[in-house]
């Protein structure tokens, strides 16, 4: 072979191999693009029902769907639980998710730590649109899901966990 | 919702869960076999463009057809167990792969007992392959490695320590980093950064909460624990390089679970006094240093290898002097730590980049799957996997280029070596499963 054909084939073999990153470089931009434009786990303001428990509101939604009815029987819903992680000597203890449940540091509540750093009534899970969400009821120390204050609230993955205060929920 | 179910599932008997609508549009797979397909007729193009060379074995035919078959039997498995994973990780590795198996079948003729080199680092990568597959069959959810954390966290400490044992471990070039079971040599060190990734992950997972709302002295004893055992793995098995793996992982994944910049500050101030340590009471740490600083204080000794290293990059120029065209042989283990300089020869600046472009790839997917993660498991260990990838490739490739102190590691998907191949496939196999998992819906899941 020449020297001449050896510089083509050399350049020729480098500019395949940028073409390779050409595609891969097409390729990422169509993943990322998919990914910003892919839904949130946050609820937005519209979405979050009115909660059963502040009485004077209810009348203000007099006509909404009940969504809990209509989508109670899907798998999602059902058997779902809470479980303990922390603190050490409540680890393991489990709650079922039947209806909506409320955290706090108060004994009236369905899911009851006693932590100086759990308010008394702190947070509660309750349904919506067939997903199982968390919401903070004003507490002093804020929730967490997976590391994230939630300030509006979120919808839960199997798998999350839950910061009340000084203990772990996991969702699963 | 049922019938669409009951249909996924007959064509689904392993469970891996339905594609969401939004991730199907963009067919993963196909625009992964696209660039498999690329990364094919680059390694055709480069295997071709040599045989102008008489250094080459014999039997290159076969191991070309080899090796095409390994590229197509991993993205059949992939379509099969892993159907909705990122689609640029597979050819990004598979490109790696060719690209260094070029190189050392180039070597053949040229590095001592090269003459098998080339058909060992085929057989390594159809394990490797092997490896990958047996990954993604085993490992259906990667949250259920949770359940095995500290037998995981017990394994890559046995590992690590596995070459001190008498009898088992075994010395070569210096370094006390090699096992020898039977007839099979291996290096236990590159399967416990995987298992050691994945212990961390999951112990530091279940504490996070507590890391992060405040810090007590007893907090620190994990790190300090970590930092003790990397000082340990440089002083008993003269292995520099596994020793700040090691620790980067843990630092990292620490700092990703607390979400407190401050363990990264003392991990770089632990870092920066264990290498302060090891500098002034270490023979062979200060000889690094010195060589790092000067290496031309003795070019024919101790400085050798790093000389010619800079001579082979400063050879090789804008486009390389060409594939079979240079003399990557002259500088020692061209096939192993060293074969970045053996690429920068013969393919040039333009070659080193895109190697060094494949790796900022596949760090930028492994940074992407941790941020879609679902769970925080998934989350911390896809941060220590990528870390582990990222700091690996950093170490081989800074020595090479003496913009760090050179540590002996395998450069990944790249270095000859068995152990160096399939951990790393096992360790893309994880990344992928976690992608899978994230793009889909799982049985049981609404969407």
């Amino acid at each position: 072979m020449t020297d001449q054909l050896l510089l083509v084939s050399r350049i020729a073999f480098l500019v395949l191999v940028y073409l390779v990153f050409v595609r891969v470089a097409r390729a990422v931009m169509v993943e990322v693009r998919a990914e910003t434009s892919g839904g949130s786990d946050r609820l937005s303001p519209a979405e979050v029902p009115v909660a059963k428990n502040v009485g004077s509101r209810s009348a203000t939604a007099p006509n909404r769907p009940s969504s809990t009815s209509a989508h109670s029987s899907t798998s999602t819903i059902t058997g779902r639980r809470l479980t303990v992680r922390t603190p050490a000597h409540l680890a393991g203890s489990s709650f079922a998710l039947d209806a909506e449940v409320t955290i706090g540091r108060a004994p009236g509540c369905a899911v009851s730590i006693d932590n100086a750093k759990i308010s008394k009534l702190h947070a509660r899970v309750f349904e919506s649109d067939g997903r199982w969400v968390i919401a903070d009821l004003g507490s002093t120390n804020g929730t967490t899901v997976n590391g994230e204050l939630c300030g509006t609230p979120v919808r839960l993955n199997p798998g999350d966990l839950i910061g009340i205060g000084e203990a772990v929920l996991e969702f699963e | 919702m049922g019938r669409v179910r009951r249909a996924w599932r007959a064509v689904d008997p392993a469970g891996l869960g339905r594609i969401k609508p939004e991730i199907a549009a963009i067919h993963p797979r196909r625009v992964e076999l696209g660039l498999i397909a690329m990364v094919g007729l680059v390694f055709v193009f480069a295997l071709a463009s040599l045989s102008g060379t008489s250094t080459l074995p014999s039997t290159l035919g076969p191991f070309l057809a080899w090796m095409l078959v390994l590229l197509v039997v991993a993205h059949v498995v992939t379509r099969r167990f892993a159907p909705a994973a990122d689609p640029v990780l597979l050819p990004m590795a598979l490109f790696l792969n060719g690209i260094g198996y070029v190189m050392i079948a180039r070597l053949t003729g040229d590095v001592d007992g090269g003459s098998d080199l080339a058909g060992l680092q085929a057989i390594w990568t159809a394990v490797g392959i092997a490896a990958f597959t047996m990954t993604l069959v085993f490992v259906p959810r990667t949250r259920m490695l949770t359940r095995y954390r500290y037998l995981l966290g017990l394994v890559g400490v046995s590992l690590l320590v596995l070459p001190l044992v008498p009898g088992l471990g075994r010395s070569i070039n210096g370094a006390r980093i090699w096992a020898s079971v039977g007839p099979v040599n291996f290096q236990p060190g590159e399967f416990a950064k995987i298992a050691l990734a994945a212990f961390f992950a999951a112990y530091l997972v279940d504490s996070r909460e507590l890391l992060r709302t405040r810090i007590e002295l007893r907090d620190l004893a994990p790190i300090l624990l970590a930092w003790g055992v990397s000082l340990a793995i440089m002083t008993f098995e003269k292995d520099l390089g596994s020793s700040l793996l090691f620790f980067a992982l843990f630092v990292v994944v620490l700092w990703i679970a607390s979400e407190r910049a401050v363990f990264l500050a003392i991990g770089s101030a632990l870092f920066a006094g264990g290498a302060l340590m090891a500098w002034s009471t270490f023979a062979h740490v200060q000889q690094r240093v010195d060589i790092w600083l000067d290496p031309w204080a003795d070019p024919r000794g101790a400085g050798f290898q790093i000389v010619e290293a800079s001579f082979a990059l400063a050879d090789g120029g804008l486009t390389g002097t060409g594939l079979g065209r240079g003399e990557p042989g002259r500088v020692p283990f061209a096939e192993s730590d060293f074969i970045f300089a053996a690429i920068g020869e013969e393919l040039g600046l333009a070659g080193s980049v895109a190697v060094l472009m494949s790796f900022l790839v596949l760090i930028g997917s492994g940074l992407r799957i941790a941020l879609r993660a679902r769970g925080g498991f998934e989350k911390l260990f896809a941060v220590g996997l990528t870390t582990l990838l990222g700091v690996q490739a950093f170490v081989i490739m800074g020595g090479v280029l003496r913009v760090v102190p050179l540590t002996g590691i395998t450069l990944p998907f790249v270095s000859y070596g068995g152990s160096s191949l399939v951990s790393n496939y096992v360790l893309l196999a994880l990344l992928m499963r976690m992608s899978h998992e994230q793009r889909t819906v799982a049985p049981g899941d609404r969407p």
